[in-house]
């Protein structure tokens, strides 16, 4: 996959410390341009206005959680079909079945390793392109 | 982590200013395993969910894994407590526990 191939994300993460370190290592390590918010309401009106090819969602969140929030985008015209990973704590199994039943085409765990996290967007979004017919 | 190094001198600042955040939470930590031992409330033990749950979901990301284990363990004694399968004195040692590995941690 060539850099200009690499998705547009917007990244969705309350906690400011981990939003730092995501947006660094996407950003500096994978060569993503990443736009990022820190909660669910304000994702709704960046991801209308910017539409991002990908959106990285945190779960636990205050006020809209990451379940809301992917529910919320499903009924926008602008931002249905934009394609959601959540990036959350909750691994346990019946947790992440809900998830990717709520239409969430990935999960990145945390806590996750800053220098695997761009390899493995990389690898997320190569399967969706690959799904959806799309060059990969 | 293993990067450039401007990208690592980055990291390091981001990761100082998280252990000096999260050594700020010990007192509420401390605080919260003591109202635990006498009761608590419904608040008290939603707090530590939220904070447990937070720490467990970030410590490791700055190679603070000591931290994010007993963080771990801290947010399934909470489950475990809302499952009817610990007391609140067994969340409460938990929370202290970890309370004290953020003490060690330099």
């Amino acid at each position: 996959m060539t850099d200009a191939a690499l998705p547009r994300l917007l990244l969705v993460e309350d906690d400011p410390d981990i939003r730092e370190v995501a947006v660094m290592a996407l950003e500096d390590l994978g060569g993503f341009v990443v736009y990022a918010c820190e909660d669910g309401r304000e994702a709704l009106d960046r991801a209308q206005s910017l539409r991002p090819d990908l959106i990285i969602l945190d779960w636990m969140m205050p006020g809209m959680n990451g379940g809301e929030t992917l529910a919320r985008l499903r009924k926008l015209e602008a931002t249905r079909d934009i394609p959601i990973v959540f990036m959350t704590a909750k691994v346990r199994s019946d947790e992440t079945a809900r998830m990717l039943a709520l239409g969430a085409i990935d999960i990145v765990p945390k806590p996750f390793d800053p220098i695997a996290l761009p390899v493995r967007l990389r690898q997320i979004w190569k399967r969706y392109l690959a799904r959806e017919g799309g060059v990969s | 982590m293993n990067a450039p190094r401007e990208i690592q001198v980055k990291f390091d600042d981001v990761r100082s200013g998280y252990l000096t955040r999260t050594k700020t939470v010990r007192a509420r930590l401390e605080k919260l395993a003591d109202l635990l031992k006498t009761g608590g409330d419904e608040e008290t033990i939603e707090e530590i969910e939220e904070i447990v749950h937070r720490i467990a979901g970030s410590a490791g990301t700055f190679g603070l894994s000591k931290i994010g284990e007993q963080a771990a363990r801290a947010e399934r004694a909470a489950l475990a407590l809302r499952r009817g399968k610990a007391s609140r004195s067994e969340l409460a040692v938990a929370v202290k526990k970890l309370s004290a590995v953020i003490g060690t941690v330099k």
